[in-house]
């Protein structure tokens, strides 16, 4: 079963367009920052000029690109896993497990996004800005705690709907090649 | 230590029922600092929230999505086939000689991309269709690409190495200087292996046809993007030119406009490449920051400290201890994924191996040799499953049946570069020294 298919089965309407939102965000940012280093670079040695900020916004745009596409792989379930012991484990075993699992990760994520947005609340109050572009830092801060909280929503709507699906594709086949 | 022990149980079993390793880190090393803290949630929750923060807006980290995209770019522009071209039109005449063609052609793939799995699967698309051709046998023929791809982590870029240098607080500039030589031993010792497996069975590897001078510089005109682009990266690099980040942007641009000028993108090709890359970045950082909660909690719990207490109270020799490591690795390689065992073991080796004077660099390199190895040895060896996965008439079996001389050459390379420090050294040492 590819995951293209349980792509298409799973992500529908507006789930398509959030992935396809969330992976465009993440493109045009990695894009711009390949543009901001070269730049700076040609800048620094043809022109004399170097791009003002260049390093500030290349740690911003690693950060987005990171966060913005951190709910579709979780989702997706293509986060970094041991799976030697998946063809041990019954389709309805891993539903279960990954029910389990999403859940325990939606609450981490949860509490770790309050906190991270209170960091986030704090450095705004106290006014810190980057030391070239005066881009206040509590924004990408902020970016972050609610792409946690969007991570933990998603994970225990979207993710355990794919999971249903991925279930029951499994029975299908299993009830198929009996017949 | 006690608590580090559990720590380590309640880890491995969350890994083992399929928690993400990123996940699976960040939760034991969050509860187990809670614990250290005499159940200080919030600083435990504030140590966390800092590491997401910090991490993910990393400096040195930002090369890790420029050099996937580099390699991304450059994998789909089509250059591997004319790497193969060019190392057929040197080697093919010789006695298995497309096996020796698909090792260097994978060597020199490695020099623009820094994923080993990358490397084998795109080298498995167009050396495996001329090895069949030629009647290779299919575990001569696979095993050589399985082993080759290997490479793409430790001959520079590679993501492997970025990672540790973040983790020890080594100069990666110093880290790609140290990985070049012990790469380049390891194409000289995969050649033998394939001469080694000829010798044994002639009919596995057959020659291919002779090319002649005006053939081979016609091969040679379609890698010069290849050239170019490795000799400005890295050059750049070693020279002290730009920053590896810098290096990497104008890596993949320069990527980028290699796979203009062959037609190979359209906008939706792009889009894919640009996401995909993006996606694997996340995964990369996710496992990065979970590693770093984690190792923040093993140091609050004094594991290291108590490890060389350990050591000292045995008496055993420092190079005992890196034998001891290797083993452990050798083990763990059979059934870890390769960067998880690295980000789960790495923070608690380096200050041991530190403290007992060896040098950070050349350590780095042994643990990427190590991982290395880990990736064709048995029963998990994720440069084997990938080759079956796009190879779908070939079995795991045959390809670790054909692997094993290049283990052995593996082994072969692990030893001198442990026991002649000076082949990972003297390229740092002579260039920033």
């Amino acid at each position: 079963m590819s995951s293209e298919r349980i792509q298409a089965l799973s992500e529908k309407g507006p789930i398509k367009w959030l992935a396809l939102f969330l992976n465009g965000l993440a493109a045009i940012t990695l894009f711009a920052l390949m543009l901001i280093t070269c730049v700076d670079v040609i800048g620094r040695y043809v022109f004399n000029s170097p791009l003002v900020g260049s390093t500030e916004l290349t740690e911003m745009a690693v950060g987005i690109v990171v966060f913005s596409t951190f709910p579709i792989i979780s989702w997706r379930r293509e986060n970094i896993v041991v799976d030697i012991l998946d063809n041990y484990v019954s389709p309805k075993l891993d539903f279960i497990r990954t029910i389990i699992i999403n859940c325990v990760s939606t609450i981490a994520l949860y509490f770790i996004g309050q906190r991270i947005i209170l960091l986030g609340k704090r450095s705004l109050g106290y006014g810190e800005v980057s030391e070239y572009l005066a881009i206040p830092t509590g924004w990408m801060i902020n970016f972050i705690g609610i792409m946690c909280w969007v991570t933990a929503f998603l994970l225990v709507t979207v993710g355990i709907y794919r999971s249903l699906k991925v279930l029951q594709i499994s029975n299908n086949t299993l009830l198929k090649d009996s017949i | 230590m006690t608590t580090s022990l559990i720590g380590f149980a309640c880890l491995l079993l969350l890994i083992m029922v399929r928690v993400p390793i990123g996940f699976a880190m960040g939760l034991v090393g969050f509860f187990g600092f809670v614990y250290l803290n005499d159940m200080n949630w919030v600083a435990a929750l504030s140590m966390s929230s800092r590491r997401v923060i910090d991490t993910s807006q990393d400096y040195g980290l930002s090369v890790i999505p420029l050099f996937i995209l580099m390699g991304n770019l450059v994998t789909r522009s089509g250059l591997s086939s004319e790497l193969y071209k060019a190392s057929f039109s040197f080697l093919g005449h010789l006695k298995g000689g497309l096996s020796l063609a698909t090792v260097v052609a994978c060597g020199a793939f490695s020099a623009i991309c820094g994923s080993s799995l990358a490397t084998a699967a795109t080298m498995a698309k167009v050396s495996m269709p001329p090895m069949r051709k030629y009647g290779y046998s299919d575990s001569l023929a696979t095993a050589s690409i399985a082993a080759g791809g290997t490479l793409g982590i430790l001959i520079p870029p590679s993501v492997i190495l970025v990672i540790y240098g973040i983790m020890t607080e080594q100069s990666i500039r110093e880290l790609f200087a140290a990985g070049f030589l012990p790469g380049l031993l390891g194409i000289i010792l995969y050649m033998g292996a394939v001469s080694w497996t000829v010798w044994r069975d002639p009919d596995a590897g057959p020659r291919g046809e002779k090319k002649n001078a005006k053939q081979r510089i016609q091969a040679l005109k379609g890698v010069w993007g290849v050239l170019i682009l490795f000799s400005v990266v890295m050059g750049g690099i070693y020279g002290g030119i730009f920053t590896p980040t810098e290096a990497a942007g104008i890596g993949a641009a320069g990527a980028f406009i290699i796979a203009l000028l062959r037609k190979s993108l359209n906008f939706k090709v792009l889009f894919d490449v640009l996401s995909e890359t993006a996606q694997t970045t996340a995964s990369l950082f996710v496992v990065v920051i979970g590693a770093l909660i984690f190792s923040n909690f093993i140091n609050r719990a004094g594991l290291p400290d108590e490890l060389l207490k350990l050591i000292t109270g045995y008496d055993l020799s420092p190079m005992m201890v890196i034998f001891v490591i290797i083993g452990i690795y050798i083990v763990l390689g059979a059934v870890f994924e390769s960067l998880s065992m690295l980000l789960l073991t790495v923070p608690i080796f380096y200050p041991v191996v530190e403290s007992l004077g060896f040098d950070l660099v050349w350590f780095g390199i042994v643990v990427v040799v190590v991982t290395e190895i880990s990736l064709i040895t048995p029963p998990v060896g994720l440069n084997v499953f990938v080759l079956s996965g796009v190879l779908k008439d070939v079995s795991t079996g045959t390809i670790f049946k054909g692997v094993t001389p290049f283990w052995t050459a593996d082994i072969i390379r692990l030893l001198l570069i442990v026991l002649i420090p000076t082949i990972a050294t003297l390229l740092p040492n002579w260039l920033y020294h």
